[in-house]
């Protein structure tokens, strides 16, 4: 089994190749927000160093979020991209959950409850506990002060990683009174190796997605979507026409791609504009 | 089927698409999701929503564009994209999803700025058009005047100094409650008003005669607005539609037809979203016949984005060599001329 594993939902850029179990190539770069620029050449230089072949890959498994917005985009319009071209599936990774796998096998050992905390702005994290390998509770943004207050009455053994680590370091070692500690440089930032063992198990239990199917989860919502939510368009001065229709068709009918033929056969009003457009 | 068949992609605004192009000039499929429902509820585009839309429907409408052009990806000889400009997250989709299939196919990537696009969608339809001429582009974004001298190669003679010629369209359209689209709002209103009834200045660039501005024209008709509604005065949507109209009309004609009258140029072309505005289109028809320019303008599902244009002006790229590396990266404020 052949895994290409992608990453860029937040400063690091990675790429990885598994082939059975063993990672034959990973490569990371944690050097600004040039990921449009990086992180396809990245992959081309593991399958150039390795002498695989991107053809014979059994499927990409990429970063599905939480993350930047714009970086969890280029990943995964990337791994579609390659998805599509060689006609695999792809997988999708929890980003938290992938952290977390930086550091879970020696976290297993002694039962040390692991929190991936990325930086999600507004003074709070994207972030979720993870014991022995497996979720507990949910992945949320939530406030930093709101994260420490429910480890404190958790108890028992805490480990952090990811980049928000170096935001709320002084903060958390500061308000916890649990036992913990932070993971090193070397597993702090998202790993494409981890993506691609998560992908590899999941891929073994057929959890594969087409790119058509393909989801990120974002976990916020976009800021003028929730504006709306909380104010209606109260903001926005103005008046649509047809509402109601609006209302009547389902979102997915709406986006809907169409053919539309060019040429005197095409069949449109001539000098109108055809439905949709 | 033989030929140079070029599979386009487009996600630079709000319509995700997809083209197949055979030698540049036809249309083998075109394939636009349009998320114009969506955005209309916000008054206009979120770039946010937009680029989650397009990560969702750009394999979609690549497979639909093969699947309707009946090849598949072994068929095509070269992909083009829109790199810019335009909106950034928007872009990066298609950007990165072109050359990842580029990567993956092992096919040549090419880069298209977007208006270069707009402007060769007249290519699609008019056969004989070749270089040079004069081509006028307005849409949401841009409003430039240029002579296209030769494929790939302008001279831009005027653009606007502020408001691009459709922002001023959204902006007196949400002002008077017509909503969002503006163009097609302001084009159906204007139909049955009077293009004289109020008279708007005709904004005019001091060093540059062939620059516009719309700004002064977008302030007079809020002015207008705004005075109405002070003295409780009614306003006529339909006149001021037309009035606003026509001052924004007189603004393109006058330049475009001056710039061809000036030059010598005796092909007139049109390009981009405001370009299906039915007033525009047929003034400039009707000036151009009258000074014997030969006036040519791409169907309205042309005008608005699309792939094809971008296919076409990729084949023309394709054939001057042009080829971009993996490292491509998304411009939003491409210049035209720039690569």
């Amino acid at each position: 089994m052949l895994i290409l594993g992608i990453d860029s939902s937040g400063h690091t850029a990675s790429c990885a190749l598994l082939e059975d179990g063993v990672v034959l190539a990973e490569y990371s770069t944690n050097i600004g927000l040039t990921h449009s620029q990086t992180l396809l050449p990245m992959v081309a230089e593991i399958f150039s160093r390795t002498g695989k072949e991107a053809k014979d890959l059994d499927a990409i498994a990429v970063s599905d979020g939480p993350g930047s917005f714009t970086g969890l985009r280029i990943g995964a319009s990337t791994a579609k991209g390659l998805a599509l071209g060689y006609n695999i599936p792809l997988i999708e990774v929890s980003t938290l959950e992938a952290l977390a796998y930086n550091v879970s096998d020696a976290a297993s050992l002694d039962s040390i409850y692991v929190h991936p905390i990325m930086d999600a702005r507004r003074k709070q994290v994207y972030t979720a506990a993870f014991l022995n390998g497996t979720l507990v509770g949910t992945e949320e943004a939530i406030g930093i002060d709101e994260l420490v207050a429910r480890i404190n009455d958790m108890g028992g053994k805490h480990i952090f990683l990811g980049d928000a680590v170096p935001v709320y370091k002084d903060y958390l070692i500061e308000n916890l009174t649990v036992s913990f500690g932070f993971a090193g440089p070397q597993n702090i930032l998202q790993r494409a190796s981890s993506v691609a063992a998560i992908g590899s198990a999941k891929l073994s239990k057929g959890e594969t997605v087409s790119g058509h199917d393909f989801r990120l989860s974002y976990i916020r919502k976009p800021q003028a979507e929730r504006e709306k939510e909380e104010a209606g368009l109260k903001s926005f001065d103005i008046t649509h026409d047809d509402p109601d229709q609006l209302k009547k068709v389902q979102v997915e009918d709406v986006l809907a791609a169409r053919n539309y033929k060019i040429g005197i056969d095409a069949g449109y009003e001539d000098e109108s504009l055809p439905e949709n457009l | 089927m033989s030929g140079i068949k070029i599979l386009g992609i487009e996600s630079s605004c709000d319509e995700t698409a997809a083209a197949v192009v055979r030698n540049g000039r036809e249309v083998l499929s075109n394939i636009i999701s349009s998320q114009i429902a969506i955005h209309t509820e916000y008054g206009g585009v979120v770039p946010e929503i937009a680029s989650r839309k397009h990560l969702e429907k750009i394999d979609d409408v690549i497979s639909l564009a093969l699947k309707e052009a009946a090849c598949t990806f072994d068929d095509i000889d070269a992909i083009a994209v829109t790199y810019g400009p335009g909106l950034v997250g928007a872009l990066l989709v298609g950007v990165a999803e072109a050359k990842a299939l580029s990567y993956a196919l092992n096919k040549p990537l090419i880069g298209v700025h977007h208006i270069e696009g707009h402007i060769s969608a007249n290519y699609i339809e008019n056969l004989d058009l070749e270089p040079p001429f004069a081509c006028l582009i307005v849409s949401g974004g841009h409003t430039h005047l240029v002579v296209v001298e030769d494929y790939g190669k302008y001279e831009i003679v005027g653009r606007s100094r502020d408001d691009a010629a459709g922002e001023a369209f959204d902006k007196v359209a949400r002002a008077v409650g017509l909503g969002y689209p503006g163009g097609p709002k302001v084009d159906n209103a204007a139909k049955t008003g009077n293009p004289h009834a109020i008279v708007f200045p005709r904004g005019t660039v001091a060093d540059n005669p062939y620059d516009f501005s719309f700004s002064g024209i977008k302030s007079a008709v809020l002015n207008y607005i705004n005075k109405a509604k002070m003295t409780g005065t009614d306003i006529n949507i339909p006149d001021l539609c037309a009035s606003f109209q026509e001052a924004v009309t007189d603004s393109l004609v006058s330049r475009a037809v001056g710039l061809c009258r000036e030059r010598g140029y005796t092909k007139l072309a049109i390009a981009g979203g405001v370009a299906s505005n039915s007033h525009i289109r047929a003034r400039l028809e009707q000036e151009c016949q009258k000074n014997s320019i030969r006036f040519y303008r791409p169907s309205p599902v042309l005008c608005t984005d699309n792939a094809a244009m971008i296919a076409c002006a990729g084949y023309y790229e394709y054939l001057r060599g042009r080829r971009d590396g993996l490292d491509l990266n998304a411009c939003p404020n491409l210049k035209l001329g720039e690569h």
